[in-house]
């Protein structure tokens, strides 16, 4: 329905010409005739009231265009009378105006006091009246115009601002989890306007690495706004399933690229972080570089950004990489849009990012880093008003020990209800080129939940797929020593060796192969992954004592003992079956 | 913030940019070049006069570009001071056009 149109439809403005009407009030029968017909002849119809309380009736019942309004009258006179009709047309403009004795002047001060618009002075003369009525019938019509305008503008307002609130309640639901409220991730999001165009996602794979992602749209308002939902969409999506950020930023790149228009992008950095290893991976898209703090060192080190923003060029196109560090307990990574090292200051120029690089440097050591690197900021801006999106972002790392020692195992199963269990076999055969652009992990969990409904057990079964088909594709098929891994430098010296190799691999492949059938009340799950490799020595492995913390690797094989009822290698050791039995 | 077209002996069209290269720029730059025909010209956009340039006016860069032949030098960046420059290589914005 459209109450703005129903509301003009019934205004007395908008009558046809012709049916203007007005009122004429006088006690003296002559004076009502002599008036009436004088504004018949002057083109209008004529309503009449005896004096003033019925004049007043007459006004709230018929509401007429205008007024005439003798003085002096019996039960209510003019002046109380237009006190009242002004009281009850309020917005609704209708003039009044006074007929009244020659020259007298405090009787004319009286109407204009009342309330009264005009007057016209007796003997009454059809041209002077005519023209008196037509000025006031103007400026009545432009009030009303107005009026209407006015009333149409709260109506879109109210309108608007309903409609945003839902927005507004759906976009939060979209881009917002609860991950984001984890102990280790602080952030601060200031949107300019209701809509953001800076997006803070984060989010724990199966195996409990923490994802996040702060990115920052052109522009800002609702046009920015909109491509956060896809974005949003594909990285709890793509989180959820195992899926590694590397993968994470193509689709959304991709995405991007097929929905925005040309000149609008998302500027982003993704990073995913590994407790169990320490291991901090950084896709930066654009941002500003990321501080990563080192406290233990002392020092800050930038991440910069290495490639386009998302959603430019195609995946096919975009050429990045990921920079792979190793994190110390305390270490924290603070990432930041350009709204805050723009940010307008009280006393002129911008925040810059010397300045939020000395902070840091300066709060190093402290727990309250991120607090007072706001309140800095704060205190910068003053009352300053906002030109962009402003957010910050700090994550911290989890690990507790050492680089390399796992922090966490990931969690118990939760109890959550899963399908009979039924019979099936799965398996799968890839040859080496096909691991440098596809990771059958997030696949192969996602079939069995498919298959099983083993969502309560998805996370240890991709742990544990994972451990298996890391050593398959690193060891097996890559050759590489784990030995690689030792020194500080040695995890970035590791993956750069596997990328290297991954890209020249040509030969070999790996064989995944799930057996599962109904046991009890549950099920029991054969998983063997077999490679082409040459097989390692096992059987040293596991007689040897577990690693310390301050190993840099061997925690594998650990891990797998005590997620699975079962860890069996076979010579040569290139072929590994592991047994998961469930309620 | 004020933009003049020209073009150059080579047969490039040049666009000057001085002040800020920001979204209030947005009707001006694409009037600038939207009066040549689509995947006609090859530009060059000036910036040595642009002292600061955002996110949309990066925006406007990309839509001049699908503009252009889309070739490799379909547009040349020019002269942009220091700060510019630090914008543009934040986005790796040297991936997509030539600064010099």
């Amino acid at each position: 329905m459209n109450t703005a149109t129903t509301l003009a439809s019934e205004s007395p403005s908008r009558r046809p010409p012709g049916t203007t009407r007005i009122l004429v009030v006088d006690d003296s029968v002559a004076n009502r005739r002599l008036l009436v017909a004088m504004i018949k002849e002057a083109g209008y119809r004529a309503l009449t009231a005896r004096d003033g309380l019925e004049a007043v009736t007459a006004v709230e019942r018929l509401q007429p265009d205008l007024v005439l309004m003798d003085v002096n009258m019996p039960r209510m006179d003019g002046l109380e009378a237009a006190r009242r009709i002004k009281q009850i047309t309020g917005e609704r403009f209708t003039p009044v105006i006074f007929v009244t004795g020659m020259g007298d002047q405090r009787v004319q001060t009286d109407c204009l006091a009342a309330g009264g618009d005009d007057f016209v002075t007796k003997p009454v003369e059809l041209p002077v009246l005519q023209a008196r009525v037509q000025a006031q019938l103007r400026t009545a019509r432009l009030y009303r115009e107005q009026y209407e305008r006015r009333q149409e503008l709260t109506y879109y307002r109210d309108m608007a601002e309903r409609e945003q609130h839902v927005a507004k309640r759906v976009f939060r639901a979209i881009t917002r989890r609860e991950t984001l409220d984890a102990a280790h991730i602080r952030y601060r999001l200031s949107p300019m306007s209701t809509f953001n165009g800076d997006l803070v996602l984060a989010a724990t794979t199966p195996d409990g690495n923490t994802h996040l992602l702060v990115g920052d749209f052109t522009g800002h308002g609702l046009a920015a706004a909109i491509g956060a939902l896809p974005a949003s969409d594909i990285f709890y999506a793509m989180s959820a399933k195992g899926y590694t950020i590397g993968n994470i930023i193509r689709e959304i790149n991709d995405r991007l690229h097929g929905l925005l228009p040309v000149g609008m992008f998302l500027a982003a950095c993704g990073l995913e972080a590994n407790d169990h290893e320490c291991m901090l991976e950084v896709w930066n898209a654009g941002l500003p570089a990321a501080l990563w703090c080192r406290k233990a060192l002392g020092r800050v080190e930038p991440l910069p950004s290495i490639s386009l923003p998302l959603g430019v060029v195609s995946s096919a196109e975009l050429e990045t990489a990921p920079t792979r560090h190793i994190l110390a307990p305390g270490d924290r990574v603070l990432l930041y849009t350009d709204g805050v090292t723009e940010a307008e200051g009280a006393e002129g120029g911008q925040y810059g990012d010397q300045r939020l690089r000395a902070q840091v440097e300066a709060l190093l050591g402290r727990e309250d880093l991120f607090d007072r690197v706001l309140a800095d900021l704060d205190a910068f801006r003053g009352e300053t008003a906002q030109t962009d999106d402003i957010t910050l972002v700090q994550f911290e790392s989890r690990a507790t020990q050492a680089a390399g020692i796992g922090a966490e195992p990931p969690r118990e199963p939760t109890k959550a209800a899963t399908a009979p269990a039924t019979t099936w076999r799965l398996g799968l055969r890839l040859e080496g080129p096909a691991f440098q652009r596809f990771d059958p992990r997030p696949l192969v969990t996602q079939l069995v939940m498919e298959i099983q409904g083993l969502d309560p057990h998805k996370n240890q079964l991709f742990t544990i797929l994972s451990e298996l088909f890391a050593n398959a594709l690193d060891h097996g098929l890559l050759g590489l020593d784990s030995g690689l891994k030792a020194g500080p430098e040695g995890f970035a010296r590791y993956f750069a060796e596997r990328e290297a190799r991954l890209a020249a691999l040509k030969d070999g492949w790996i064989d995944i192969h799930l057996n599962h059938e109904p046991v009890g009340e549950g099920g029991r799950l054969l998983l063997r992954v077999e490679d082409s490799g040459p097989g390692f020595d096992y059987a040293a492995h596991l007689q040897a004592p577990p690693p310390g913390p301050e190993a840099f690797s061997g925690r594998g094989i650990t891990l797998l003992r005590n997620l699975c009822a079962e860890v069996r290698y076979e010579p040569p050791g290139n072929r590994v079956q592991i047994r998961y039995d469930w309620p | 913030m004020s933009i003049t077209t020209q073009e150059t002996p080579s047969g490039r069209i040049r666009i000057q940019i001085s002040g800020r290269f920001d979204f209030s720029s947005h009707q001006a730059f694409s009037k600038a070049y939207k009066k040549y025909s689509r995947g006609a010209c090859n530009y060059e956009v000036d910036l040595a006069e642009a002292d600061y340039l955002d996110s949309s006016a990066m925006g406007m860069l990309l839509q001049l570009r699908e503009h252009s032949t889309r070739t490799k030098d379909g547009v040349i960046l020019k002269n942009p001071n220091e700060g510019v420059k630090e914008i543009l290589r934040i986005a790796n914005f040297d991936k997509l056009f030539q600064v010099v």
